[in-house]
């Protein structure tokens, strides 16, 4: 489990975070929602270990993320960020292939392949593999990235007992169609059901409450509520946070809709 | 599991690799008899085999061999390798093809360590007579160079951690300085000592007897292998600063060591040859369309082929006015300069 | 200017036959480094020795039309192997050091000539190269006839009752005019043709201050032909407002020589000064000096 307690983030007098709490579960898909400048990406960075909090610490299975070296974390959680330019002619493959980095030299480089092809199939890029990163859409790229992070945290499927991966996703669908928008979280959400702990900042609602189990409300640096998914996407919390009107439709099978 | 037959096709680039190293290598090999062929004094080519086998022979074509054409064209190989490979390592570090060991004042540096010697070395000898050496020059261009990386990187520092964009502001800053102290250095000499560090900041191997080959292979060969060792940091770096550091890269560590093996690689060559421009450039990226980015071919490639151009370009300018012979910058800038323009206009219409 | 074409096709000739000289020195194959070097090498007749020289080498005639070995500090020792020498015969400003060393490991004899700006050292370098050459009585001849010439100069000189300011401007590639302190060879040649260094005082050649000129207050202007050639002409001087105003620039006095002749410091010296003696105190009457095999070459 990834547990951030008490985390305060100060840039140039300006207080980004303040006494946030969160954590992310193994198994379980954490929403991080909120308006932009919320702090969703600080407090990401945070959690990825890319940020020393002003006040606070992060916790990787109670041991601090600060005596943990950047190898090692990078065995156990990949991050999948919200902007990646790379101007170098890479072909798509290459760069997945960049997400079993941190495996090179140990056991696990046996699998690399494996990972590689796998995580290609599950993001839906196997068409493009071969060809460069540059000549790709934003949508492909964007899925090319996310087949990168899943790479990295792959492992195979021999029932073997291991420590948890997570995979910490920042705003993985800005950029793609609705398809695959699904597509994405449908990943994410069957990853969480191997094992994985996933944290997502998700800016559509209704995508946030289809897929997480759990959700994060974000507003101006502070924590306005966590817990459930159910718990947490109210009207009333939602209003509070966005300052816009919100309904909640429920159908009759428990699916919800978020109307803005 | 991973079908054989579909990986194959994929893999391709990767599986050439080999094939691109080994074809660079023969080049380098192509090369290297060639410059030892080549030269103001027509020697047959069964002679230069025999000199290189250490066979009997008549002393003044062994001695052009084996103490002038042998050590120049090693001295050429490894100036080669410097440049192009440290060339490549920046380019990955900083995410830019057109990224050079100048940015961070090596060139720079170098050269004001190298004027300030030939204008004010006699005068320097005359208070220190102790420092009377052929090795001053070499060892003043050598520790200017690595002074004002240390010192950019110092400046950068002072926030905490190396930002890039600091770093190259600070690099813009220590170039201008560098370059008016040299400039002021320039205005002051004579004309001898004005010609001499013209010819100097032109580039020349004709500092190349086995003694400078030997102290220069030494910091580069040490240098390179570093360089070499971080091929895949640089690869994650090329994803973003970010992306490398949550791939497990130590990414303010890296930039350290990265900087400070290619300001020791150039400013050894730099040293011994003076400005030689443009490998460090054109080399890595004809290498990178030739094989893509991945710097565990990028980098011994452009050592390879560093080498091999240095050879080439020397070859022309030992033989095109002999006896005489042409500044290598002036011949590497002549086959380099177009070919950056060519980048540049592709670059921008790719942008 | 030189063509290539010519040095490449002598080269090749006298390559044909390198291996058929005898070896005694007669025979030898020299090279020059050094215009005034050249000079010698041809004073003491031994010009159709010479199979290459480097740059600066423009005089005689002959000398321009040798091989090139390139610029005097720029030497390649393989290029000085090519042309197969016995000897090379190098100026005290000959370089780099590395070139010399592995031309000599290869077995070539160097004779390096000491620098020096005085009349005896243009007699040290004869009579060095005089040795060298294996042209000693040739040597005495030349210095014997250069010490009555240089006497002769320096007695009417010092008859010369006013010593006129001199300033001397050089034009060096893009770097501007530099004028010349102490210790150079401009220095030297006002002093022994009975004039004062406009700008003594300090080390080597510094560019030129308009400021600095105005204070120098030079009677006279002395430049270099290959300057005046790339200032455009003389009037380009005068165009300069602090030259202009003063003393030389109101009375239009400059005198322009050859480089070489001027600062060559070879066996044609005692004529230089005499010229430049000459042309600095017009009111006096120099005699002329006897012209000498060296001094009236092609």
């Amino acid at each position: 489990m990834i547990r951030a307690s008490d985390i305060s983030v100060l840039v140039g007098g300006k207080c980004l975070l303040q006494h946030a709490d969160i954590s992310v579960k193994p198994g379980r898909v954490t929403a991080l929602i909120g308006p932009n400048g919320a702090g969703k990406s600080t407090l990401i960075s945070v959690l990825a270990g890319e940020r020393k909090p002003d006040r606070g610490e992060v916790l990787l299975d109670e041991i601090p993320l600060a005596r943990i070296s950047p190898l090692a974390l990078a065995r156990r959680r990949a991050v999948l960020l919200q902007h990646s330019a790379l101007d170098f002619a890479f072909t798509a493959e290459e760069v997945i292939e960049l997400g079993r980095l941190p495996f090179s030299g140990t056991p696990a480089q046996a699998f690399d392949a494996a990972a590689i092809d796998d995580a290609a199939r599950l993001a839906g890029v196997l068409p493009f593999l071969a060809r460069s990163y540059q000549t790709l859409s934003g949508g492909e790229k964007q899925r090319v990235q996310f087949a990168r992070a899943i790479a990295q945290i792959w492992r195979p499927d021999d029932g073997a007992e291991s420590e948890a991966r997570f995979l910490i996703l920042d705003e993985p669908t800005s950029a793609l169609d609705l398809r695959h928008q699904r597509l994405v979280l449908d990943v994410a959400r069957r990853l969480a059901d191997e094992g994985a702990g996933v944290l997502a900042a998700i800016h559509d609602l209704n995508l946030a409450s289809a897929y997480a189990d759990d959700a994060v409300l974000l507003k101006g640096g502070r924590i306005v509520a966590s817990g459930t998914a159910d718990e947490v996407l109210t009207a009333p919390a939602l209003r509070a946070c966005f300052d816009v009107e919100v309904e909640i439709l429920t159908r009759e099978n428990g699916q919800r809709a978020i109307l803005v | 599991m991973t079908d054989i037959a579909a990986a194959l096709p994929r893999m391709s680039r990767a599986a050439r690799r080999p094939a691109i190293l080994g074809g660079l290598a023969v080049l380098l090999a192509i090369a290297f008899v060639a410059a030892l062929s080549t030269g103001a004094v027509p020697i047959p080519f069964t002679d230069v085999l025999r000199a290189l086998a250490g066979m009997e022979m008549d002393s003044r074509t062994a001695a052009i061999i084996q103490s002038i054409r042998l050590p120049r064209a090693l001295l050429a190989v490894i100036a080669g390798m410097a440049l192009a490979g440290a060339g490549a390592a920046f380019q990955g570090l900083f995410r830019n093809a057109l990224a050079d060991p100048s940015l961070i004042g090596v060139s720079g540096g170098a050269a004001l360590g190298a004027v300030f010697v030939i204008v004010l070395g006699s005068f320097l000898v005359g208070i220190l007579p102790f420092l009377a050496s052929p090795w001053l020059l070499p060892l003043a261009a050598f520790a200017g160079g690595l002074a004002a990386t240390f010192a950019i990187q110092g400046l950068a520092q002072l926030q905490g951690h190396a930002a890039t964009a600091t770093l190259l502001l600070a690099g813009i800053a220590i170039n201008a300085l560098t370059g008016a102290l040299t400039g002021l250095l320039v205005y002051v000499s004579n004309d001898t000592q004005l010609r001499d560090f013209t010819f100097w900041s032109m580039g020349s191997l004709a500092s190349g007897g086995w003694r400078a080959v030997t102290a220069a292979a030494l910091p580069i060969l040490l240098a390179l292998g570093i360089i070499l060792s971080r091929a895949r940091a640089l690869d994650a770096m090329l994803l973003g600063e970010r992306e490398a550091l949550h791939l497990g890269v130590q990414v303010q560590r890296l930039k350290h060591v990265i900087m400070v093996a290619a300001a020791l690689a150039v400013s050894s060559a730099v040293a011994f040859c003076g400005i030689i421009a443009f490998v460090g450039v054109v080399v890595p990226h004809v290498v990178r369309l030739l094989a893509g980015p991945d710097h565990r071919i990028v980098l011994p490639g452009s050592m390879l082929a560093g080498a091999t151009l240095l050879l080439v370009a020397d070859s022309f300018a030992r033989v095109i006015v002999a006896p005489a012979e042409l500044p290598i910058g002036l011949v590497t800038a002549a086959i380099g300069s177009p070919f950056f323009l060519w980048l540049l206009i592709r670059n921008r219409r790719a942008a | 200017m030189r063509t290539r074409t010519i040095s490449f096709t002598v080269s090749l000739a006298v390559m044909g036959f390198a291996f058929a000289a005898p070896l005694h020195a007669e025979g030898e194959r020299i090279v020059s480094v050094g215009g005034s070097t050249t000079e010698i090498v041809y004073a003491l007749g031994a010009g159709d020795r010479l199979v290459g020289a480097d740059t600066t080498s423009i005089y005689p005639a002959a000398a321009d039309a040798l091989p090139d070995v390139g610029y005097v500090r720029q030497l390649s020792a393989e290029g000085l192997l090519s042309l197969s020498p016995d000897l090379i015969l190098a100026g005290g400003e000959a370089g780099p050091e590395v070139a010399l060393s592995q031309t000599e490991a290869a077995g070539v004899r160097i004779v390096k000539l000491k620098e020096g700006y005085t009349p005896e050292s243009v007699q040290a370098h004869i009579e060095a190269a005089g040795i060298a050459l294996s042209r000693e009585s040739e040597a005495e001849t030349v210095n014997a006839a250069f010490r009555e010439d240089i006497a002769q100069v320096l007695a009417d000189v010092e008859k010369l009752e006013n010593k006129p300011r001199v300033l001397f401007l050089l034009q060096a590639g893009r770097g501007g005019l530099l004028v010349a302190g102490d210790q150079t060879a401009a220095h030297a040649m006002i002093e022994l043709a009975g004039g004062e260094n406009a700008t003594a005082g300090f080390t080597g050649y510094k560019p030129f201050s308009p400021e600095a000129a105005t204070e120098a207050a030079p009677d006279i202007l002395l430049v270099t032909d290959q300057t005046v050639e790339m200032l455009g002409g003389t009037e380009a001087l005068l165009s300069d407002p602090a030259l202009a105003a003063t003393p030389a620039g109101e009375s239009k006095r400059i005198v322009s020589m050859d480089a070489l002749y001027l600062a060559g410091f070879g066996p044609r010296l005692a004529h230089a000064v005499r010229d430049l003696a000459a042309a600095l105190h017009p009111e006096a009457d120099i005699a002329p000096l006897p012209a000498r095999p060296w001094t009236d070459m092609e």
